[in-house]
């Protein structure tokens, strides 16, 4: 799967980022039916999947990117224990249509760094203009959620071949997600590597290793 | 000072285990900040910079990483580390402890512990080797009373050479200790070719029951030698004589009581009482007195025997007579009533006597040893105190150094024998009297301590066995405990030295010898294969000489009738 130009790196966003908890924790809302032409299928905002999130000046062609680490269902009437005038979706569209739309799903992204993209719409194809850790800029309110294609993520940890300096593979940010106070992050973090083994066979005794450290460090170090 | 110019070794973290030890942090890209390796911090003293000297104790990984990244033997720790972002290059970094030597004061010749640990955070530098060099050695190459033994250990040959203070030693004496083969011997050929450079001229003996010291003979004929007395304008060729198992004599009249009791084992006590009566009064005869035989000592004890218990007597003394007889007039070998050896051939300055006891029993090698050192130390006494010779020996006018080769045969631990008396005597006084003694011994452990502990200087090598490390560790304060791990560690021929004559212990490499080394190992297989093909050989040359045609035309051998 490869980029053929700008335009199809933008795909088909998933939602909009509707508020932040930090520099690099986001909440994204994912599109309902009436947004968007087609409906976002729930793979595409699944656990542990990587990101992107536009900057506004996207002529600059960097992105912010993410992995989405939790998510959260917002319901407007949780708590209002009320007759209800319908009870399935089918009749609430025609009584009360208001109600729907505020209902939302929301996606936790947690922030990984940014990568530039070439004129051409692929992206960088080495070390050059990506950063792996708390990005430099924030993301803003409203900018469009796009899913990674597996092109871009190869692209996000290649860094050029391997050399006496340094191997090709870099996931510099595993650390601040074993390392971070929330949950679900190193859940995402054996996700991410799910991801990562089949697109670096050469590197699959050292991915197995981070895989087993942090299994032992999920399973085993709290039960001693 | 220009701080510039020196190399930094880290960042003082901060106090370390004990008082004198600090822990400072270096990713030591080099590799140069190795166990038993200095370092130095800046302190200010008097208005006056001071740079204190510390060795690494201690080298911790401070950023050890976790056990899953090294489960696969295939995959570096440092790729996982680099792939998860942190450079290959800064994979490791050093948490390192040093223990604080001090600062030499050249003025009192010595380390001057500061206790004045550096400051955290403040810069540490490696000690270079040009300034160790100085601090670590009393003496300048080629001083007189020098003496180059090898280079600091932690650094390249040659970079640091340690040079030891021939002048402690020959007054204060020395040890060197460690398990067979790692380099005693080795190391004390390179002593003795120091002793005899032109800068120190040295009167030396080598008492050597091993018979292993003869090759110094190519002392004599060294060019670097002639060279360096080129150089100084002088003539001077050292001399070495090794005396013949022959020469080893010891004269009768030399022999005190206490001798005679120790040669003539197992006596009753009326033969020791019989021995001693006859023994004085024939000392007390003038003329029998400097000059006695096997033979004078038993009519004096037969003549002196008899009183209330005669018939007892005869008996007892026939059986004394019998052991004199064994011991003084049948082995005419070792003792002689006229003959012995002369302390002026012995000793003299640019000397180097070796005394080869191997064909003689063990008691014969202990009153060998123990007479020479009672006249020679006596010789000594009575020069330092202007005294006229006694006992028609000589005086000896200048001072002398003794190396003992088995110092455990001759001073042993838990065991009373002759010359241990005289070696305690010469340890104790011998520095008043310009007397020196040098101890080898594979096992400190059997090993008098007092002697031990009397020796100043000790150079010790590698020692495997417990019960001598020990044994050092008890004996010799002057080194560490720390270092003192390091004893099984070493390899042969390199040496902890320590005491009078350096000015800190110091770990060092000994230095490639000039003369050939005599006490190598045997190689038996060598030996083995050698021995069997010469047999071969000379088997396969009867067999030609006795079935091989005539090969003149003389016809003197006739061609065997083949049957
Ligand atoms: N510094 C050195 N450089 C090179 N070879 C050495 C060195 N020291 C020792 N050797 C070699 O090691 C062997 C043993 O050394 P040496 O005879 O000095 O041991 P030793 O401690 O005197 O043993 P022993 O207790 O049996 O007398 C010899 O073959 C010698 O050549
Ligand atoms: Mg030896």
């Amino acid at each position: 799967m490869t980029l053929n130009n700008f335009a199809d790196a933008y795909g088909n966003p998933v939602g909009v980022i509707v508020k932040s908890d930090s520099h690099i924790r986001y909440w994204a809302q994912i599109y309902n039916g009436n947004e968007t032409v087609l409906p976002v299928e729930p793979q595409e905002y699944a656990f542990g999947r990587y990101v992107r999130v536009e900057y506004p000046n996207t002529a600059q062609r960097r992105q912010l990117i993410g992995i989405i680490y939790d998510s959260m269902l917002l319901n407007p009437s949780f708590g209002s224990l009320g007759p209800r005038l319908a009870s399935d979706d089918s009749q609430r569209a025609i009584f009360s249509p208001d109600y729907l739309s505020e209902r939302a799903v929301l996606i936790g992204i947690i922030a990984i760094g940014s990568m530039e993209y070439l004129a051409n719409g692929e992206p960088s194809p080495d070390s050059i203009g990506k950063e792996q850790g708390a990005p430099s800029f924030a993301a803003e309110l409203g900018a469009k959620v796009f899913p990674l294609t597996e092109s871009e993520i190869y692209a996000f940890h290649f860094y050029g071949e391997s050399s006496e300096a340094a191997p090709a593979l870099h996931i510099a940010y595993i650390s601040q997600l074993l390392s971070a106070p929330f949950g679900l992050l190193p859940q995402a973090a054996l996700r991410i590597l799910d991801q990562l083994e089949p697109m670096f066979p050469n590197y699959q005794r050292h991915l197995k290793i981070i895989r087993r450290n942090i299994l032992w460090k999920q399973s085993i170090e709290p039960a001693r | 000072m220009n701080g510039m110019a020196h190399k930094l070794a880290g960042t003082t973290k901060g106090p370390g285990d004990t008082p004198h030890e600090f822990i400072f942090i270096s990713t030591d890209p080099e590799n140069i900040l190795k166990h038993g390796e200095y370092v130095w911090y800046a302190i200010e003293k008097n208005n006056k910079t001071q740079r204190v000297i510390a060795r690494i104790t201690e080298r911790v990984d401070a950023h050890g990483y976790p056990d899953t990244f090294l489960s696969d033997p295939l995959i570096a720790p440092q790729d996982i580390a680099a792939i998860m972002g942190y450079p290959r290059e800064q994979s490791t970094i050093y948490e390192i402890s040093a223990a604080i030597m001090g600062y030499f004061d050249t003025d009192v010749g010595a380390f001057i512990n500061p206790w004045i640990p550096p400051l955290p955070g403040s810069p540490v530098f490696f000690a270079d080797s040009a300034m160790l060099a100085e601090a670590l050695s009393r003496k300048r190459q080629n001083d007189i009373g020098s003496a180059w033994i090898g280079d600091l250990l932690t650094r390249e040959p040659g970079d640091a050479p340690i040079i030891i203070d021939m002048t402690e030693i020959t007054s204060s004496h020395l040890a060197v200790i460690a398990s067979t083969g790692s380099g005693k011997s080795y190391l004390a050929g390179v002593l003795i070719e120091e002793l005899m450079r032109p800068y120190n001229r040295a009167s030396v003996l080598i008492i050597d029951p091993h018979g292993e010291y003869s090759t110094l003979q190519e002392l004599t004929d060294l060019a670097e030698f002639r060279a360096a007395a080129e150089q100084q304008r002088t003539a001077y060729q050292p001399e070495v004589r090794i005396f013949k198992p022959a020469e080893v004599k010891v004269r009768l009249s030399t022999l005190e009581i206490g001798d005679l009791r120790y040669l003539l084992p197992d006596m009753t006590e009326k033969q020791q009482y019989l021995l001693e009566k006859g023994f004085k009064k024939m000392t007390a005869d003038p003329r029998l007195k400097k000059k006695w035989t096997g033979r004078d000592l038993i009519q004096a004890i037969s003549e002196n025997a008899g009183g209330e218990n005669e018939r007892d007597d005869t008996s007892t003394v026939g059986a004394l007579e019998w052991k004199i007889e064994a011991r003084f007039i049948e082995n005419t070998l070792t003792f002689d009533p006229v003959d012995h050896l002369d302390l002026r051939d012995i000793f003299k300055p640019g000397q180097c006597s070796v005394l080869p006891l191997h064909e003689l029993d063990d008691r014969n090698q202990q009153v060998v040893a123990a007479t020479l050192l009672r006249r020679a130390f006596r010789a000594r006494e009575r020069s330092v105190q202007k005294k006229e010779p006694t006992d028609g020996d000589q005086n000896l006018d200048y001072p002398i150094f003794i190396l003992i080769e088995e110092a455990h045969h001759f001073a042993p631990a838990k065991a009373d024998v002759i010359s241990l008396r005289i070696l305690k005597q010469i340890l104790a006084e011998g520095r008043k009297f310009g007397m020196g003694i040098g101890l080898i011994s594979q096992r400190p452990g059997k090993l008098d301590a007092d002697v031990l502990s009397q020796c100043q200087t000790q150079c010790i090598m590698r020692i495997v066995n417990e019960v001598d490390q020990n044994a050092v560790a008890a004996s010799v304060e002057s080194v560490g405990h720390e270092l003192l791990q390091n004893l099984p560690a070493l390899s042969k021929g390199q040496v902890i030295i320590s005491g009078a004559a350096v000015n800190t212990p110091v770990l060092c490499r000994v230095r490639k010898r000039v003369t050939k080394h005599g006490g190598a190992s045997i190689d038996a297989p060598m030996n083995w294969v050698e021995s069997f093909n010469a047999r071969t050989a000379a088997e396969q040359r009867r067999n030609e000489a006795t079935s091989a045609p005539p090969s003149n035309t003389m016809g003197i051998y006739r061609k065997r009738p083949t049957p």
